[in-house]
C-alpha cells in the first residue's frame, strides 16, 4: 500500500502529515537545537537547502519508497520522523527527533504513530534498523518495542521489529502511559 | 521501600548525569538528560520494580527524586490494603 502525498491522520491527539517545503523552516531548526544531544545526524542550518532536499525527497515519496512526517500537538508542529528504503515487506523508521519541552507521553507516541503508519497504513511486516552501540536509551527504547537484534559491527546493532511483536509491545506501552486506545 | 535504594534504581535510568546529582531534593525534570525517554524508563521501572503505574500527572506533579519516591509509596501502600 502506499500513502497519498495529502495524507494525514490524527491519533492520540497528535495530528500527523507528509512534510512539504513550507515545513524547511521548522526542519532546519529543529534538526540544529543544541539541546537535542549528539545522536542527531547533522543537519546543515540552511532553510533553502532543506527545500532542495525536500524537493528530492517529495521524488522518492512519489516512488513509495520514502515518508517523511510532520506531527502537531495542539496545533503546533512538534516532532518528525521518517519511513524509508521501503523494499517488499521491510522498512526502516528512523530521524526521530522530537521539541524538548512536550508532554512526556508526546514523543513516545509520535513513535507509536509511526509504526502504526508502517504496519497498519502501508502494510510492511518489518521494521529493520540499526542503532549504535554507545545510544543506550535507544537501545532501551528499542527493548520496549520489542526489536530482534539480527547481527552486528563494531559499531553498531542491527534489529528488526515484526508488525506482531509490536502490537503486543504497542499494548503494554498505551498502557503505561495511560492512553486508551 | 527504601529511599536510597529508589534513587539508586531512578538514576540507573540515566546514563550520562553525575550519579552524585541524584539525591532526594533534586529537581529532576531540570537535569539536563530529563526527557522523554527517561520519563517513559522512569515509568517502566516504576512498574517493574515496584508495581506502580506512574502516570503523567504523577511525573508533573512531582518536582523532586523525593516527591516521585512518595508518590510510588503512596500508591504502592494503597495496592498493600
Amino acid at each position: 500500500m502506499k500513502l497519498t502525498d495529502n495524507f494525514k491522520l490524527e491519533r492520540y491527539g497528535i495530528y500527523v502529515r507528509l512534510v512539504n517545503e513550507d515545513d524547511a523552516d521548522f526542519i532546519v531548526k529543529l534538526r540544529t537545537d543544541p539541546k537535542l544531544g549528539r545522536h542527531i545526524h547533522y543537519t546543515e542550518n540552511d532553510t533553502e537547502k532543506q527545500k532542495e532536499w525536500i524537493s528530492n525527497y517529495k521524488q522518492r515519496e512519489k516512488e513509495e519508497n520514502d515518508y517523511y512526517f510532520i506531527f502537531y500537538y495542539e496545533n503546533e508542529p512538534v516532532g518528525l520522523c521518517r519511513i524509508y528504503d521501503i523494499e517488499g515487506e521491510y522498512g526502516t523508521s528512523g530521524s526521530w527527533v522530537c521539541k524538548p519541552g512536550l508532554p512526556l507521553d508526546i514523543p513516545i507516541l509520535t513513535l507509536i504513530i509511526t509504526r502504526e503508519i508502517m504496519f497498519d497504513e502501508l502494510n510492511l511486516q518489518y521494521d529493520r534498523y540499526d542503532i549504535r552501540k554507545q545510544n543506550t536509551k535507544s537501545l532501551r527504547m528499542n527493548d520496549l518495542f520489542g526489536g530482534t537484534k539480527t547481527r552486528e559491527t563494531e559499531l553498531d546493532y542491527y534489529f528488526e521489529l515484526s508488525k506482531e511483536a509490536f502490537k503486543t509491545k504497542k499494548n503494554y506501552l498505551l498502557e503505561l502511559l495511560s492512553i486508551n486506545r | 521501600m527504601e529511599l536510597d535504594k529508589f534513587i539508586e534504581d531512578f538514576a540507573l535510568q540515566f546514563d550520562e548525569t553525575d550519579p552524585a546529582e541524584f539525591k532526594p531534593e533534586t529537581r529532576f525534570r531540570e537535569l539536563e538528560e530529563w526527557s522523554s525517554v527517561v520519563g517513559l524508563l522512569v515509568i517502566v521501572m516504576a512498574d517493574e520494580k515496584y508495581k506502580v503505574r506512574l502516570n503523567r500527572d504523577h511525573i508533573v506533579n512531582s518536582k523532586t527524586i523525593y516527591d516521585l519516591y512518595k508518590v510510588i509509596e503512596s500508591e504502592h501502600n494503597k495496592m498493600a490494603v
